[in-house]
């Protein structure tokens, strides 16, 4: 445990130089955040005087949210680059516990940059928050460890970063269209609401959509956050499992 | 210049066909897009049967579009990466023939991929056109060339592929989101409204509007592609100036 979190400080004061990587995780999504809730429509149901922030907002929070997955990737094929992943490789450190100490500080940053967007959105662009302040913090921690246990199984089953980073955008934008986070789900096509449910991202809109429209607090969204969780521990351990055997047969 | 020019493209054409990451960003991403927002819009103007799905693609064809400058730039880029530049800086080969042979294939590309979204929304997802399609072509061609050339910009001052992707991005959604790209102008406030004029997005997205919604042939657009070839001419311009083909770059 020490050690994992001695990697992750390490980690950390690297992302701290990297301001290109900040803006681009909260700049982009702000922006889009902000266009797209002058043109969606309201999400259907809650409250009758819901705009299209409070799609939007959710909406570009689970989209971008997942998007952290491929600077996950990113992180740790440079990692392989470096050949800084083989060097801890040959210390006292698990396999586990380094890819926890280099993952955590990307979940901190995706669950900060849910956080940024919801706050902008309910100060700037007039998205309600009828729910409370604790329960979106649970929700976007969930999210934010589910984003980093996929950034870390898209790295164990891809050979290449193009290949990591062309399934992380496409996985993004795809699932985030099935769960609702662009159109919402009740206004796509019953099968695609149907599969919408084994999504991580259809739980993580979900929960954030009942703290905007619907007043929900900790123990309404604490099955959306459990679900996450869930999800985030099977993931997780596909990739640990993968990347204990080779991982270094990795290209940058 | 001409047989120089033709030698690059063939190159290139060659690196292209094998690059299936190229294929996803230019064509998957922006029909998956199309797909899931075509119900989350409203109309775009007051047309008789007119949906959100009239304002999704010209939206999503225009934002995506400019992504092109990207692909051309990392096309660049990656040259440097495999240390292919510096054998061509060894050659007699001129820089104009170069630019152009790199950025050729992906105005084509560009322009099939504006075309393939359209015809999509026109067969799939019952979005309306009135216009003629060789209003659609031409607008598309000005507006993929607008892209291209906005990438060989990026690629003269960016020093890395890197700082070329996050320009990209940011300037794609952000001109895109004030040109009417991600929401129809007239919903957004007046102070963006009065700006959006001066992004090329505004003048490619009304353009492809027109002529899915208001009967527009190619006379009709011709103020549009002034206006976005503008744009272009300036940063083919700039680009031209600014470009070092000796500059150390990095993938």
């Amino acid at each position: 445990m020490r050690a994992a979190l001695e990697i992750t400080r390490h980690k950390a004061r690297l992302m701290v130089d990297d301001v290109q990587l900040i803006a681009f995780l909260v700049l982009l999504p702000v922006l889009a955040m902000v266009f797209f809730s002058y043109g969606l429509l309201p999400p259907p149901g809650g409250r009758v005087d819901a705009n299209g922030a409070d799609q939007a907002v959710p909406g570009m929070a689970v989209l971008f949210g997942f998007l952290v997955a491929d600077s996950v990737g990113h992180g740790l094929f440079r990692e392989f680059g470096w050949g800084t992943w083989q060097r801890l490789r040959t210390g006292p450190v698990g396999v586990s516990a380094q890819l926890f100490g280099l993952v955590a500080p990307y979940a901190v940053l995706a669950t900060v940059q849910v956080l940024v967007l919801h706050a902008i959105g309910a100060l700037a662009l007039g998205m309600h928050f009828s729910g409370t302040v604790p329960a979106l913090l649970v929700m976007a921690t969930a999210a934010g460890i589910t984003t980093a246990a996929l950034g870390m199984v898209l790295v164990a089953i891809s050979r290449t970063t193009q290949q990591m980073s062309s399934s992380a955008n496409t996985l993004a934008i795809v699932l985030a269209g099935i769960s609702g986070a662009l159109t919402p789900v009740e206004r796509l096509p019953g099968w695609v609401q149907g599969v919408a449910h084994v999504t991580p991202h259809y739980w993580a809109l979900q929960g954030y959509r009942s703290i905007v429209i619907d007043g929900a607090g900790l123990a309404q969204v604490a099955p959306n956050a459990l679900c996450l969780l869930g999800i985030a521990a099977v993931l997780g351990v596909v990739a640990i499992a993968r990347l204990r055997r080779r991982p270094t047969d990795r290209s940058l | 210049m001409l047989l120089q020019t033709k030698a690059v493209l063939g190159h290139k054409l060659r690196l292209l066909s094998m690059d299936l990451q190229v294929a996803v960003f230019i064509i998957v991403m922006p029909l998956v897009a199309i797909v899931f927002l075509a119900d989350g819009y409203a109309a775009p103007r007051a047309v008789a049967g007119a949906t959100g799905v009239d304002q999704v693609v010209p939206g999503m064809a225009t934002l995506f579009g400019f992504t092109i400058a990207d692909s051309v730039g990392y096309a660049v880029f990656r040259e440097h990466g495999w240390g292919t530049w510096n054998r061509l800086r060894t050659t007699p080969l001129a820089t104009w023939p170069l630019m152009l042979g790199t950025a050729a294939p992906f105005v084509v590309l560009g322009t099939l991929q504006v075309l393939l979204l359209h015809a999509v929304g026109y067969l799939f997802l019952d979005m309306q056109f009135t216009g003629t399609w060789a209003a659609l072509v031409v607008l598309a061609i000005t507006a993929a060339t607008t892209g291209v050339a906005l990438g060989l910009l990026l690629v003269a001052i960016c020093p890395s592929s890197e700082q070329m992707a996050g320009l990209v991005s940011l300037l794609a959604v952000l001109l895109g989101g004030i040109g009417g790209a991600l929401a129809p102008t007239g919903r957004m406030p007046a102070a963006l409204e009065a700006v959006a004029h001066l992004t090329p997005q505004f003048w490619v997205v009304e353009g492809y509007k027109d002529v899915i919604l208001g009967e527009s042939t190619v006379v009709d657009v011709l103020p549009n592609m002034v206006a976005v070839a503008a744009f272009a001419a300036i940063f083919f311009v700039v680009a031209g100036l600014a470009f070092d083909r000796n500059a150390e770059k990095s993938l």
